[in-house]
């Protein structure tokens, strides 16, 4: 009897399986293209610490994105991309190029960071595909609202390189440092992401 | 008084002014004789084995196909705009591919998820790169209307190892409820439940659609039920091949048909071919033999970052790339 009642747990438990894998599957999307994951120094397991980029439709983000909106205006405006980043930074020696592009530029966030946490690593997936070995620079922008209504965007630069996916949708990966201090500017302000690339 | 002297030399000054004038205008003639004659040269007769020789031809299983002339291939395709991305993705493909010679319209349904290079544009609208993923993603990059319809064709002639997309035809799945009515409703028995979304629409109902019971017809997935896109595929199967049935008999019927489907749904359309090229197009293929739709086998995977993939079986691509764009070589 305890066998037969065994035999019949596993085949429900079976057939549950079936039904959960089943269900709904999501279709991709272009913006599902695009996702940050993140490790630190000191980062406890259920800190639930998350940078992530804001997508076109998150409405509750609006005004994040229309400051990168109006920056893109601004970087396609510009005579060169050096230009539009500052001569503060060495883009060329960065990413090891003479002729370079933006293809990335969205609104980042980030929460439940400490900076006890330490420094961060993050693996950030974009659409382009970038080269395992390939150098960018993953530009990380902190906004300043002005009390004249201007807005202004102090630009960071890190280092970053393309790593290998070995699957086939992380394609794309580049990997790059971030200190705690911009992390955590990143947490309590307004910041952008660009990365400039070859 | 004075004398007039003619000065020695004058005269001979005079003809050979005379004589260069006659030059010049024999030249200037001349001139204008070999620009007017030059193309009229005869062309040369060309080398019939030369041309026979660079025929586009493969060898599949010991037999030699060539690449059909006087074809004409459409990819329609059916936008859902519901991400708010702004290229929104192409959920439904399929490529007609009408062929004068052999007076036959042929048809392959293309799955959304199918893993395909796909071309990506960057934040400027640049290129930055071609990366595989569902061929359905290549429209959300660019402006989602012309720009993102070429980069689904351009992917889905990838898919199809190269071969040509001559004109894309898009619609805004927001039109299919006009397309619907166009073709007087169309009747189905519901094999799954969708009276969440209108109460008329319980599963195991026989109904004629109509308006807006077409779009949840055709459209709905989750919640709907086993939710993957490929069971909503092969509702949408059913239901295109009902709907192009009835319009394939009005357009057969009346040649102004088209033409007012083409107004009716222009709102909703965005298409490299022309209202005129379409008319003609459809009315020029009313008696072609119509064939079932092809598909391309392949397996259906959950890929790591729990999206649903189609990966086309090799061997079934090629022999659909074969039947629809080549003929044996007897």
């Amino acid at each position: 009897m305890k066998k037969f009642a065994c035999m019949l747990l596993a085949l429900l438990l079976c057939l549950t399986s079936v039904a959960a894998l089943a269900e709904y599957t999501p279709s991709k999307k272009a913006a599902d293209l695009t996702k940050v994951e993140v490790t630190a120094e000191n980062l406890p397991a259920d800190s639930g610490f998350f940078i992530r980029i804001v997508n076109e439709d998150e409405t509750e983000y609006q005004k994040q994105l229309n400051i990168c909106e109006a920056e893109v205006a601004k970087l396609a405006a510009s005579d060169s991309i050096e230009a539009y980043f500052g001569a503060n930074v060495d883009l060329k020696a960065l990413v090891a190029a003479n002729q370079m592009n933006v293809f990335e530029f969205k609104p980042i966030i980030a929460g439940n960071y400490d900076v006890a946490y330490g420094k961060v690593t993050a693996k950030m997936l974009f659409s382009t595909p970038y080269e395992a070995g390939e150098k960018v620079a993953v530009m990380i922008g902190l906004v300043n609202e002005n009390a004249d209504g201007t807005i202004t965007v102090d630009w960071n630069a890190f280092e970053g390189v393309g790593i290998a996916a070995d699957q086939i949708e992380a394609a794309g990966s580049i990997q790059v440092e971030l200190d705690a201090e911009t992390v955590l500017a990143i947490q309590n302000g307004i910041a952008l992401l660009a990365v400039v690339s070859d | 008084m004075k004398q007039h002297v003619k000065k020695p030399g004058t005269k001979l000054k005079a003809v050979c002014v005379l004589l260069i004038a006659v030059a010049i205008l024999l030249g200037l003639y001349r001139g204008g004789r070999w620009l007017e004659t030059r193309r009229n040269n005869p062309e040369p007769r060309g080398n019939y084995q030369e041309r026979k020789a660079n025929e586009a031809t493969v060898t599949y299983d010991g037999t030699v196909y060539r690449q059909r002339k006087n074809l004409t291939s459409i990819l329609l395709m059916g936008i859902d705009h519901d991400s708010g991305e702004t290229g929104g993705q192409a959920d439904f493909l399929q490529l007609i591919v009408i062929d004068d010679t052999s007076r036959t319209l042929k048809r392959l349904s293309i799955d959304r998820d199918t893993m395909t290079p796909i071309t990506v544009l960057g934040v400027l609208g640049n290129r930055s790169g071609v990366r595989t993923a569902q061929v359905s993603l290549s429209h959300g990059f660019g402006d989602g209307k012309e720009q993102s319809c070429e980069l689904t064709a351009e992917a889905v002639s990838n898919l199809l190892l190269g071969m040509p997309v001559d004109f894309y035809l898009a619609m805004n799945l927001d039109g299919i409820a006009a397309l619907n009515d166009m073709a007087g409703g169309v009747t189905v028995t519901l094999a799954d439940d969708f009276s969440a979304q209108d109460p008329a629409m319980a599963q195991g109902a026989t109904l004629t659609l109509h308006g807006d019971q077409a779009e949840i017809y055709v459209r709905s997935r989750r919640n709907v039920g086993v939710g993957t896109n490929e069971a909503r595929m092969v509702r949408q199967e059913q239901y295109v091949a009902k709907l192009f049935a009835q319009l394939d008999t009005q357009m057969r019927s009346d040649q102004s048909f088209s033409g007012t489907m083409f107004d009716t749904l222009s709102p909703y359309l965005t298409t490299s071919i022309g209202r005129g090229r379409l008319i003609n197009v459809v009315w020029l293929a009313k008696d072609y033999a119509r064939q079932e739709p092809l598909s391309i086998s392949g397996e259906h995977r959950v890929g790591s970052d729990g999206f649903m993939q189609f990966y086309a079986d090799e061997a079934s691509l090629y022999e659909t790339v074969l039947d629809l764009f080549y003929e044996e070589v007897k």
